[in-house]
């Protein structure tokens, strides 16, 4: 079985977007969500570059630890996914991520505490694959229907890939061989416990 | 941000995990995890918040709780002791900022702070003006002696994470989820500057005592200190390896502590910039850090529901019997029978955090369910029911227990301070009320 994983390659990141628009369009994600995201890295210092943030779908999730309610779980194919009935908005998986991933909408009523929305590799969540239900608390399920993050595919330069780990790894590998160098791709140790191509 | 290669640090002290036996120094009352402690100067007491909705005051030099505060509806994030150490301030997901009075244990003001989550609370020097902040992106100024208490609202780009006020009461830091930390002058509320340059979120700030440095610690893993007067970044502090959640300065300049999402506790020469010792220090997230007498001892509050006492001298756990290692709290009394319905104990793990299935409720935010079904909703005596469950007359019994969950407590007891859950699978609810029929206890049972 696949183990997916998401990769940015942040010598190719032109700072375009068009994953972070590509995403907001197919999930219809809340006001004030972003799932994905482009942050710049070392801010006006030497090593800055710019990258594609999102949930990375780690290896012993950090975020799934710390949950007290249990919400979170991980797909056959390595994915990261959490129940939006269970989530009680505690912000507790937001402080434990490295990628600043979790997402809470604004709030509504006093005391009424957002769920927390993060991307889900484009697989949707607990409900039935493809479900209206799932559509609405999740957004789109592309994997169910055989395809890829919509992010990854919709970048134009390639920077960020996203699939079967082991794919994703090799490709970066022959592209830090053919150009010569390669600082390692960002965040892989902190998601992975590994290193890709560097 | 060079987090993801970073080779690990020398480990000077890492306690044994793992080999049983209550550790003697722990204090221990809290039903969840401990989200925020701060420390009396003087070290006779301290004050701890926690996800139990609770709050507590400590005795240290015994290592016992003195009293506990009922008040807040959902989980507490921050807590403050004015100088002189008679009151205290809390602050919560339910949005409610309360002045406590910590030698009677009465309520003496309760603030409608925030919309929903707010977590950031700090006190200024004077101890009369106190900041807030929270995920509707604004920071609260409040002069809590005042009829009229609230004094400025401040609007930020950004959720609110963490806030600091200069030693000399006239600057106000905030650290926001984007990583950026404002510079403020609280008289007026005018933006001096902003600091750049975590990468993501930062969670935890503190000025110096001579008010010349601010340290802020982050979810990008490292701890950064800044000039106040330039807004320069003058240091970088790295050492952990997961992101940092909570900081403390001593009161006399010397050392900062930092703790993290995997339960580590850094202690620092702060002019040195040099890391002193790192402790194992608990089972989960190192949630908040507070130094007590002098700088001597800190406190630590973590995920693992208990707080513990360290000696800044060598980060030995104080009063920590010989071989007692840390030992994760069992506190629910489930899980002898999790073989035998192993789904019914996974869905259970929902519930948990908040319930006992035992006599002892154990200072959960939720009554105990100990013979839950056929019992009158709101009637576990002692433990504090919101008036929507006081006041139902819904029985406990497998239907109502299934449509709880089914249309959720917000539907099923408007009002209830049981947060908004659902179990949409039937077959689930079926399978959880089968496990509960069966851990919770028939009513007569012995
Ligand atoms: C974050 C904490 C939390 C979680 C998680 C939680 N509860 Fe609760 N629960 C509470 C609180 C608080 C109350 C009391 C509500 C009130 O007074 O309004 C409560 C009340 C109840 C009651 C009514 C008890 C009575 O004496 O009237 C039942 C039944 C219950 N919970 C079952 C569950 C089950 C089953 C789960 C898991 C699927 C669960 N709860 C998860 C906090 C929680």
């Amino acid at each position: 079985m696949a183990r997916m994983k998401f990769l940015c390659d942040a010598e190719r990141c032109i700072e375009c977007n068009a994953c972070v628009t590509a995403c907001k369009n197919e999930h219809e994600v809340p006001w004030g969500v972003n799932r994905r995201r482009v942050v710049t890295i070392n801010d006006g210092k030497p090593g800055e570059r710019s990258i594609s943030v999102a949930c990375m779908h780690c290896s012993d999730a950090p975020c799934m630890a710390v949950c007290p309610v249990d919400c979170f779980y991980e797909t056959d194919d390595g994915v990261v996914l959490h129940s939006k009935d269970l989530c009680i908005g505690c912000g507790y998986c937001f402080y434990a991520c490295p990628f600043g991933a979790p997402q809470y909408p604004q709030a509504g009523n006093y005391g009424s505490r957002g769920k927390m929305d993060k991307c889900t590799f484009c697989a949707g969540g607990p409900e039935e694959d493809n479900s209206a239900a799932e559509f609405q608390k999740y957004g789109r399920n592309r994997l169910a229907e055989g395809k890829l993050p919509l992010c990854a595919e919709m970048c134009s330069t390639k920077a960020l890939l996203g699939g079967d780990g082991d794919t994703v790894s090799s490709i970066y590998r022959e592209r830090v061989v053919a150009r010569g160098f390669g600082s390692g791709a960002w965040g892989w140790g902190t998601a992975y416990r590994s290193k890709a191509g560097g | 941000m060079v987090a993801a290669f970073r080779r690990p640090v020398a480990v000077l002290t890492l306690l044994v995990c793992c080999l049983g036996g209550p550790a003697a120094a722990e204090l221990a009352a809290h039903g969840g995890p401990v989200r925020a402690v701060a420390a009396d100067r003087s070290g006779r007491v301290a004050l701890s918040g926690g996800f139990d909705y609770n709050v507590i005051l400590w005795d240290l030099a015994n290592r016992e709780p003195l009293r506990q505060f009922v008040g807040h509806d959902a989980a507490v994030n921050a807590v403050a002791i004015r100088p002189g150490a008679h009151q205290g301030l809390s602050l919560g997901d339910d949005g409610v900022l309360i002045l406590w009075d910590l030698d009677g244990g009465e309520e003496l003001r309760r603030l409608e702070a925030h919309r929903g989550k707010a977590v950031a609370l700090a006190l200024a020097p004077d101890g009369r003006r106190a900041l807030t902040g929270g995920w509707d992106r604004t920071i609260r100024l409040w002069d809590l002696d005042a009829e009229q208490p609230l004094r400025a609202t401040w609007q930020i780009e950004f959720n609110v994470n963490c806030l600091a006020v200069s030693p000399d009461g006239g600057i106000a830091a905030a650290g926001d989820h984007d990583g950026g930390i404002t510079i403020r002058r609280i008289a007026d509320g005018v933006v001096l500057g902003q600091l750049l340059g975590h990468d993501f979120a930062v969670n935890g700030l503190a000025f110096s005592p001579d008010g010349s440095t601010l340290a802020s610690a982050s979810i990008d893993q490292s701890v950064r200190l800044w000039d106040v007067a330039t807004r320069r970044e003058t240091g970088h502090l790295e050492g952990h390896e997961s992101p940092v959640l909570s900081l403390a300065i001593s009161a006399d300049g010397r050392h900062l502590a930092s703790g993290d999402a995997a339960g580590f506790v850094n202690f620092w020469d702060l002019a040195g910039r040099r890391l002193l010792w790192q402790a194992a220090a608990h089972d989960g997230a190192v949630w908040g850090l507070g130094f007590a007498a002098e700088g001597e001892i800190l406190l630590s509050a973590g995920s693992d529901e208990v707080l513990r006492l360290w000696s800044a001298d060598d980060g030995m756990e104080i009063d920590r019997a010989p071989g007692n290692g840390r030992m994760a709290r069992a506190g629910t009394g489930a899980g002898a029978e999790a073989d035998e319905n192993r789904r019914g104990a996974e869905l259970f793990r929902k519930c948990q955090v908040c319930h006992t299935v035992t006599a002892d409720g154990g200072n959960r935010a939720g009554p105990t369910l100990y013979r839950v079904f056929g019992r009158r909703a709101g009637s576990v005596p002692g433990y504090p029911y919101s008036a929507a469950l006081r006041d139902s007359d819904i029985v406990w019994t497998r239907e109502t227990v299934a449509e709880l969950f089914a249309i959720g407590p917000e539907n099923l007891t408007p009002g209830s301070k049981m947060p908004l859950q659902r179990l949409p699978s039937e077959a689930d609810r079926d399978i959880l009320i089968d496990y509960l029929v069966r851990i919770t206890g028939a009513p007569g049972d012995e």
